[in-house]
């Protein structure tokens, strides 16, 4: 099906790599099938090969036998279909299982790297065994983020990690790969490039999922970060993503690094 | 055609935003393929008497001369003689619609001024647009509002008054279609789309003649609201409906 107005599927050249989404479990607490079978009706239409998926539990602390049956249920996606790339979810209040499940998702069940939320900033020091264990394993580190100021989201993700926290972690976990997570995911986005202007590490990446897709939001973070740290993403706004990715009007390399090249790059320093 | 119903002028105060005269607006949306335009005045929000805003908008349009861009009215009904301005924005610089914005206004989207203006836009034929916001909260300046109306308020305002046109626009969670009044409508680019297929749900529920495609623009891309259109699965004149006819109709374009 092609699109009915001026704007449609990226090309297939870009093969076009979704940094940031999910699946989640429906009301009877298995992977939800019309989720997984929307995302795969989907990924065609817009031109999207390929799909990070994860399981995160927004709670403040996440036991090691729930984060297990997220994970489990992501894996099963990944039986489903291979356009899914799979990213372990663990909270580092309990580092030693977090370890251990990061290790056998990563060499058991092929997933290619972490996903964190709120549970802790992601330069807490309680990280150091999760963030030891990605660098051992070549994989990224992907964390929940966003520059709140609403007073209600503050109060509902008082850990939530912002830009300052990821310059941090970089000095802290000095081997470490880390995805900022969408700079459209709600926040004050021109603080987090602020804070992130003229950054140099070639360990640091930031994605523009999220459904923000304020004017300018796409080409602003290129102008902060590079090109060569900015991932494409959705964090489930599908059209919203895609959208503001053609708003920034980039050149076709521009577009290629984006959609596929610098995930292409992370995934390319797996040792597992 | 593609007409789009959310649309806005002038300055935002909390942050640049490009695209911001009608000229420029234009010029932008045309090169996405949109045909035409319903325009509130941005500034008829922040200025403390909303009217100088709606009469910039005027002057604006009229310079335009190219049917482009119909207006949309910014009222504050806690102010004296707002009716005054209603009027003159329907009958002496044809504006098509109401934009209500009880949050930065400052008065209760339930409570008897709400009503009044709900009360007689309907009377005079003129659609309301009732924003759960106009900007996302989360990362809002200090100043800015940091809260959302959300979609219940809108529903509620139709409930109260059958005769009004109420046009929810700016909002994410769709209606449960059996709820829905039949005087309410629907403003699409906020919606999920492909993801777990709110958007045809809400379609399915509340009908095609119920929806009308919109993008926030300048504030926010196009891109997002003009894939989401593009891909709707519907018969010719359903999507039609939705593209431009929902609006033609209401709007009286």
């Amino acid at each position: 099906m092609k699109s009915r107005c001026k704007v449609g599927a990226f090309p297939r050249e870009y093969a076009t790599v979704d940094a940031h989404n999910h699946v989640w479990p429906d009301r009877d607490g298995r992977l939800d099938m019309n989720l997984v079978n929307c995302h795969l009706k989907m990924m065609p239409l817009l031109g999207i090969e390929k799909m990070v998926i994860s399981a995160p539990v927004m709670t403040d602390r996440v036991t090691p036998a729930e984060f297990r049956k997220m994970n489990a249920m992501v894996r099963e996606a990944m039986d489903i279909s291979d356009r899914f790339i799979g990213f372990v979810f663990v909270d580092p209040n309990y580092p030693d299982e977090a370890a251990a499940e990061i290790e056998h998702c990563v060499k058991d069940w092929g997933f290619s790297g972490i996903k964190l939320y709120h549970q802790q900033t992601v330069d807490d020091p309680r990280q150091e065994p999760i963030m030891s264990t990605a660098a051992r394993l070549g994989i990224p580190v992907l964390m929940h983020a966003g520059k709140v100021t609403d007073p209600g989201t503050i109060r509902e993700q008082p850990r939530i990690s912002n830009a300052q926290h990821f310059l941090n972690a970089l000095e802290c976990f000095p081997d470490t790969i880390f995805m900022q997570g969408h700079i459209g995911g709600g926040g004050d986005w021109f603080w987090n490039l602020r804070v992130l202007r003229g950054i140099k590490s070639d360990r640091y990446f930031i994605d523009i999922g999220g459904s923000v897709c304020d004017s300018m939001i796409v080409r602003k973070t290129i102008e902060a970060v590079g090109i060569d740290r900015v991932l494409f993403a959705t964090d489930m706004s599908i059209e919203e993503g895609v959208g503001k990715l053609y708003a920034a009007k980039l050149s076709p390399e521009e577009m290629k690094k984006v959609c596929s090249g610098n995930w292409n790059r992370i995934a390319a320093m797996k040792r597992a | 055609m593609i007409f789009d119903c959310y649309t806005a002028t002038g300055h935002w105060p909390f942050r640049p935003v490009e695209n911001q005269t009608l000229p420029e607006l234009r010029r932008h949306l045309t090169a996405l393929g949109i045909d035409g335009a319903l325009v509130a005045s941005t500034n008829a929000v922040f200025y403390i008497d909303p009217q100088s805003g709606n009469e910039e908008l005027a002057t604006a349009l009229a310079a335009e001369k190219n049917g482009y861009f119909y207006g949309c009215a910014g009222i504050n009904p806690l102010l004296p003689r707002w009716e005054e301005d209603l009027r003159r924005c329907v009958s002496e610089w044809n504006f098509r619609a109401v934009r209500m914005t009880p949050l930065y206004h400052g008065y209760d989207h339930d409570g008897p001024e709400a009503d009044a203006l709900l009360e007689a836009a309907g009377a005079m034929d003129v659609p309301v647009l009732i924003p759960s916001r106009l900007t996302d909260f989360r990362g809002a300046q200090r100043l800015d509002v940091m809260t959302e109306l959300w979609s219940e308020p809108a529903r509620q305002a139709a409930l109260r008054h059958p005769q009004t046109k109420v046009i929810l626009v700016d909002a994410s969670l769709p209606y449960d279609g059996e709820k829905a009044p039949d005087n309410l409508y629907v403003e699409m680019s906020r919606i999920a789309c492909s993801y777990n297929g709110h958007l045809p749900r809400l379609i399915e529920a509340i009908g095609a003649d119920h929806v009308l495609f919109g993008s926030g623009a300048p504030l926010r891309e196009v891109e997002p609201a003009l894939l989401k259109l593009g891909f709707l699965e519907l018969s010719e004149a359903d999507w039609q409906l939705i593209a431009a006819g929902n609006a033609q109709r209401l709007f009286k374009l």
